[in-house]
C-alpha cells in the first residue's frame, strides 16, 4: 500500500517508477535496468533490506539508495548509512519530504557530471564561474559569487551569518558582518527580478528562497 | 488498629522498667542488711556497759547495791552521739537508775535480750541482762538513743541511692543513644527513599542494612523490581504499539498524497484534505509516543552524554524550523550565544524542537517566536519565547503532564510536547521553567542545564 501510493505520486511528478515486493525481485530488476534512485523499505519480506543494500554495494552498484524504515533508533540509521545508503527516511513521512530528498540525490549525481548549480531560474556554472538567469548572464563580484555558491551548494538551508563571514574571510583581508550585509543587499537587488529572495532569518543569517523553493 | 509506639519508647519501657524493679528490690535488701549489721554491732557494744554494771552488783539481804563510783558510772555513759541510760530491776521494780520500760520477756540468765522501746519520748534500744541472786533474778538494763544507728542506715541508703540513680541514668542514656544508633540505618534508608524520584526504581543497597532491617529492605527491593518490570512492560507496549502504527500510517499517508494529486470533486477534495490533516496528527502522535517511551526512565536507555555547544548544535535545524514558522506566518528569530553542556545532542535538539513546535502552534499569525541559548548562573540554557496568548499561572505546572492541553487552544498537538521536554530535562538533571514572556506577554520556557 505504501509502495503503491508513493509510486502514484512520484509518477505524477514526472518520475518513472518500478515497484517490486521483495529483495529478490529488486535484484532481478537491478540487473536489467539502470535506476536514478532506489527507495528501499527495510521491512521487506524475505531477504532483509539491509542485506540487499550490502549486496548492491559489494557488486559495486553506486545507485543512490534512500532507506525507508519504521525504526528511528540511531543504531538503525547509522547501520543503514554505514552499509552505503545515501539517505534515511523514517515512516511515516510527508511526500514533499521524500520528493525533496529524491530530487537532492538526483541533483547530487547530476552535478558530478555537469558542475552547474541550479536554483529556480538561476544557474551557476562552476567551471566557467558564470551566473545565468534564464540563460542571461549576471555579473557578480568574486565575493558575491562566493555567497551565491554557498547558498546553492546547500539549497533551502539557512546560512549562519557567522559562517558566511568565515567562508568569505579566507580571502586576504578579513571581513566584517556588516560587509556581508552589504553584499547581501547588493545580491538582493541583482536577483529580485529573477524571482529569488534572500530573506533574513532574525538573529541567525540568511536563507535563499525562490519561486520554486526546494 | 492502634498505631505502634516508637521503638525507642518500647525499648525504654522494657529495659528501664525491670531495671527499676531490680534496683528497688536491691535497695530494700541493702537497707535491711545494713540495718541488721548495724543493730548487731551496736547491740553488742551496748551489752558491754550492762555487763560491767552486772559485775559490780552486790545483793545482800535481798537488797541490791551497786559497788561502783559515780565517776566510773559516768565513764560508761560517755558516747559521742547517743545518750545512754542504765537501770537495775528486781522483782519487776526499778531499784537503781531511771525508769526504763521493762523488757517484753524476762531474759534468761546468761542470755541478753534486746528490744526497742520509748524512753522520755525518744525511741531507744535496750539491752537487758539477767543476773541470778538469792533474792530472785536481778535485771540490768542499758538503753541508748538511735542517733548513730540511724546515721549508719542513712549513709548506706544514700550511697546505695546514688549508685542506683547513676546506674539508671547511664542505662537511660545508653538505650537512648543505642536506639538512635541502631535505627540510624533506617533513617538513612528513609532519607534515600525520600529524595528519590517516583520513576527511580533502582533497588536499595541491601548490604549496608543491619541484619534486622535487611529482610525489610529485601522485600522492598522485590517490590521495586516487580514494579519496574511492570512499568517496563507497559513502556514497551506503548513503544511497540506506536511502532506498529508507523507502517500503516506511512501507507495511509502515501495513499492520501496520491489521492491529492488526482482530479477530485470539491467534496472529495475536502475529504482528502481532512484525511491528510488527520494522518499528520496520527503520525505526529506516534512519533511523540515513541520519543516519550525512549526517554522514559524505565526504558533503561543508557545515558551517554557528550560535551556540546548548544548554539552550534541547534544551528543544524534552523532551516527546518524557519520553514515551519513560515508555514504558519510567524517571525522566528534566533539569539544563539555559545553555551556548553554535557548531554545527549539528539535529545537536546528534540527538546528544543518540541518547545518550538509548541510556540509555533499556540502563537497566532504574525506572532514573534525566539529561540535562545546562553549561559546563566553558571549553567547553560535553551529558551523559547513567544508573544502568543500565554498560559494562565494556575495551569503552568499542569502543562507538563502527558496529554494535557490548555483548554480552548487550537492546534494539532496531543499535549505530549512539554512532557517530552520535561523527561529530557530530567535525564540531564536540567530544570524547566515556564513563565510569561517579556512584558508579561506570551510564554517563555527555559531549560536550564546544571553547570559542569
Amino acid at each position: 500500500m505504501l509502495a503503491d501510493g508513493l509510486a502514484r505520486t512520484l509518477r505524477r511528478t514526472g518520475h518513472t517508477v518500478d515497484c517490486v515486493a521483495s529483495a529478490e525481485h529488486a535484484l532481478l530488476a537491478l540487473d536489467h535496468d539502470a535506476f536514478d534512485v532506489i527507495l528501499l523499505d527495510v521491512g521487506l519480506p524475505g531477504m532483509g533490506g539491509f542485506d540487499l543494500l550490502a549486496r548492491l554495494r559489494r557488486r559495486g552498484n553506486t545507485v543512490p539508495v534512500i532507506v525507508i524504515s519504521a525504526h528511528d533508533a540511531l543504531g538503525d540509521r547509522v547501520r543503514g548509512l554505514d552499509l552505503g545508503a545515501d539517505d534515511y527516511l523514517v515512516k511515516p513521512f510527508e511526500h514533499e519530504e521524500l520528493e525533496a530528498r529524491v530530487r537532492a540525490l538526483i541533483r547530487r549525481r547530476a552535478t558530478r557530471v555537469t558542475p552547474t548549480l541550479v536554483f529556480g531560474r538561476l544557474a551557476l556554472d562552476l567551471v566557467a564561474r558564470e551566473a545565468k538567469v534564464d540563460g542571461e548572464r549576471i555579473e557578480l563580484t568574486p565575493r558575491e559569487w562566493a555567497i551565491m555558491e554557498l547558498f546553492l551548494t546547500q539549497p533551502g538551508v539557512a546560512l549562519a551569518k557567522e559562517r558566511m563571514v568565515q567562508s568569505l574571510s579566507s580571502w586576504d583581508d578579513p571581513l566584517t558582518a556588516n560587509a556581508v550585509e552589504v553584499y547581501v543587499s547588493r545580491l538582493r537587488a541583482k536577483f529580485e527580478s529573477a524571482g529569488l529572495r534572500i530573506r533574513t532569518v532574525r538573529g541567525f543569517g540568511y536563507m535563499l528562497e525562490g519561486e520554486h523553493a526546494s | 488498629m492502634r498505631a505502634e509506639r516508637s521503638v525507642r519508647s518500647r525499648l525504654l519501657v522494657w529495659l528501664l522498667g525491670p531495671l527499676a524493679l531490680v534496683l528497688g528490690a536491691s535497695a530494700v535488701l541493702a537497707y535491711r542488711t545494713a540495718l541488721s549489721l548495724a543493730t548487731d554491732a551496736y547491740d553488742r557494744s551496748l551489752l558491754d556497759p550492762a555487763l560491767a554494771i552486772a559485775q559490780e552488783l552486790k545483793v545482800s539481804d535481798g537488797a541490791v547495791t551497786l559497788n561502783m563510783s559515780r565517776e566510773a558510772l559516768e565513764a560508761l555513759r560517755v558516747d559521742t552521739s547517743d545518750r545512754l541510760y542504765f537501770s537495775v530491776m528486781q522483782r519487776g521494780r526499778v531499784v537503781i537508775g531511771p525508769e526504763i520500760p521493762p523488757p517484753p520477756l524476762a531474759p534468761a540468765s546468761g542470755t541478753p535480750v534486746y528490744y526497742d522501746t520509748v524512753y522520755q519520748r525518744e525511741p531507744v534500744r535496750v539491752a537487758a541482762l539477767a543476773v541470778a541472786s538469792a533474792g530472785g533474778p536481778v535485771i540490768v538494763q542499758a538503753a541508748e538513743t538511735l542517733v548513730k544507728r540511724n546515721r549508719l542506715v542513712e549513709h548506706v541508703l544514700l550511697a546505695y541511692g546514688a549508685l542506683g540513680t547513676a546506674i539508671f541514668v547511664v542505662a537511660l542514656a545508653a538505650v537512648w543513644t543505642g536506639v538512635a544508633r541502631g535505627l540510624a540505618p533506617l533513617e538513612k534508608l528513609r532519607r534515600e527513599l525520600a529524595t528519590r524520584s517516583h520513576r527511580d526504581l533502582r533497588p536499595v543497597a541491601e548490604r549496608q542494612a543491619p541484619d534486622e532491617v535487611r529482610p525489610l529492605v529485601h522485600e522492598l527491593n522485590e517490590l521495586l523490581q516487580r514494579l519496574a518490570v511492570s512499568m517496563e512492560l507497559q513502556q514497551q507496549f506503548v513503544a511497540d504499539a506506536a511502532h506498529q502504527l508507523r507502517t500503516p500510517l506511512a501507507a495511509l499517508q502515501a495513499q492520501v498524497d496520491a489521492a491529492r494529486g488526482e482530479p477530485l470533486s470539491p467534496d472529495l477534495a475536502r475529504t482528502v484534505e481532512q484525511l491528510q490533516a488527520a494522518t499528520r496528527r496520527a503520525a505526529h502522535l506516534s512519533r511523540q509516543l515513541l520519543m516519550l517511551a525512549a526517554v522514559d526512565p524505565s526504558a533503561e536507555r543508557p545515558y551517554s552524554p557528550q560535551s556540546t555547544d548548544l548554539a552550534q548544535l541547534l544551528q543544524r535545524d534552523v532551516s527546518d524550523w524557519v520553514a515551519r514558522a513560515d508555514a504558519r506566518g510567524i517571525d522566528l528569530g534566533f539569539e544563539l550565544e555559545a553555551a556548553t553542556v554535557s548531554g545527549e545532542p539528539d535529545l537536546i535538539v528534540e527538546a528544543a524542537s518540541n518547545l518550538l513546535d509548541n510556540a509555533l502552534a499556540y502563537t497566532p499569525q504574525n506572532g514573534v517566536v525566539t529561540l535562545r541559548t546562553g549561559q546563566r548562573d553558571g549553567g547553560s540554557y535553551v529558551e523559547v519565547e513567544d508573544d502568543g496568548p500565554g498560559i494562565p499561572e494556575a495551569e503552568r505546572t499542569g502543562v507538563f503532564e502527558r496529554f494535557h492541553r490548555v483548554k480552548g487552544t487550537p492546534g494539532p498537538g496531543a499535549g505530549l510536547g512539554l512532557a517530552i521536554v520535561r523527561e529530557i530535562a530530567n535525564r540531564h538533571r536540567a530544570t524547566v521553567d515556564l513563565n510569561a514572556g517579556a512584558g508579561g506577554r506570551g510564554t517563555r520556557v527555559t531549560v536550564l542545564f546544571p553547570p559542569g
